[in-house]
């Protein structure tokens, strides 16, 4: 009997071990993975890390072959502004992703067909006044990550696309 | 002190077990509802919301900020065509036409899911470089140094190849299953 007791508490951890690593994982592996970017560029700027190598990358399966820009935020206090230019002639995209991982907007160069974007990130329920033209974007939480994709298309044109994709900010509204 | 003792001996039994049973489901029972082509797989929640939470902590550890199958399909293959791990102990080819989708790429990863250090720094082979046989097919050498045509440096070790779709056709984001992808063949293995 008091085997059997001490059994039924094992199970009950196990189970609850297994549902809070399920549940809390990707939460906490997004977590590390904005605190390693945000340990070299802080909370709600840009950072333009060099093209991904064996020697540099920080982040699982990077591509080597696109220069990604990537800004952490967090909204609790002040929407985000988000502003780039679009480089011409090769593919272009910016994804938001909340803190459980999941990739809940993306804008490509195919839409962003003004050749730049000046997007406004907010919590729902934000009140705050958008700039004008300013696209309003609404994130499930109030961290994630913002990642710009740019595509080295060309090598020689490495040094113009790496230029324009340097333009892209992010900061407090 | 006994009673102290049995409560730390389940406590240490218990999260063993919840760790390694979640394991075994995340990387074993796989219940995300893969699409397998060839020695290729994925994940068609890869990137979305929707996403079952076995296959959400699947993606946060192998693929975090993965885009949704409308912007970038992500086929992977961690083993041959007799099931094999893939390694650098052994050579391979990919062959096939060019995927269909705006732009294309094949990355090597080592076995912690990062680029693989080797002199030459041949981390992939895309649709930016790769050359064409006369067949229209590409040809797409897998060696330790990346030697061969469109050669991919795989190091010394096993490897994961990554096969990104950016920007796929409409029909091949429709039915991934149906797409034309490379396939492999293995060449000789070194003792």
């Amino acid at each position: 009997m008091k085997f059997l007791k001490w059994l039924f508490v094992t199970l009950i951890i196990a189970a609850v071990t297994h549902g809070a690593l399920l549940y809390f994982g990707p939460s906490l592996i997004m977590s590390m993975a904005m605190g390693r970017i945000s340990s070299a560029a802080g909370v709600n700027t840009m950072l333009a890390p060099p093209r991904p190598t064996a020697q540099n990358n920080t982040i699982v399966r990077s591509s080597p072959d696109l220069l990604y820009n990537v800004c952490v935020y967090d909204i609790s206090q002040k929407p985000l502004r988000i502003s780039a230019e679009v480089p011409p002639g090769t593919y272009w995209s910016v994804s938001f992703y909340d803190l459980n991982t999941n990739n809940y907007r993306v804008i490509n160069d195919g839409q962003a067909t003004a050749g730049a974007v000046l997007l406004v990130l907010m919590k729902a329920g934000s009140t705050a006044p958008p700039p004008a033209g300013a696209e309003i974007i609404t994130s499930p939480t109030e961290r994630g990550i913002v990642l710009f994709r740019t595509l080295i298309n060309d090598e020689s044109r490495l040094t113009e696309i790496d230029a324009a994709r340097r333009l892209a900010k992010c900061a407090p509204l | 002190m006994k009673t102290l003792l049995k409560w730390l001996a389940a406590l240490v039994v218990g999260v063993a077990l919840g760790a390694g049973s979640l394991w075994y489901m995340v990387f074993k029972a796989n219940p995300a509802p893969m699409i397998t082509v060839g020695i290729w797989h994925m994940n068609p929640l890869a990137g979305s919301a929707a996403s079952d939470p076995y296959s959400r902590l699947y993606i946060a550890i192998t693929s975090i900020l993965a885009l949704n199958k409308s912007e970038t399909i992500y086929f992977e293959a961690k083993t041959d065509n007799e099931g094999g791990r893939l390694s650098s102990a052994c050579d391979y080819t990919l062959t096939g036409p060019p995927p269909a989708a705006r732009w294309w790429s094949v990355t090597a990863y080592g076995d912690n899911d990062m680029l693989i250090p080797t002199e030459s720094a041949r981390y992939s082979a895309s649709a930016a470089g790769a050359t064409t046989n006369a067949d229209g097919n590409v040809e797409i050498a897998l060696t330790p140094a990346g030697d061969g045509p469109n050669g991919i440096a795989t190091g010394n070790g096993n490897f994961t190849l990554l096969l990104r779709l950016y920007q796929p056709a409409e029909d091949v984001a429709a039915a991934p299953e149906t797409a034309p992808l490379f396939t492999l063949k293995k060449g000789a293995c070194r003792a």
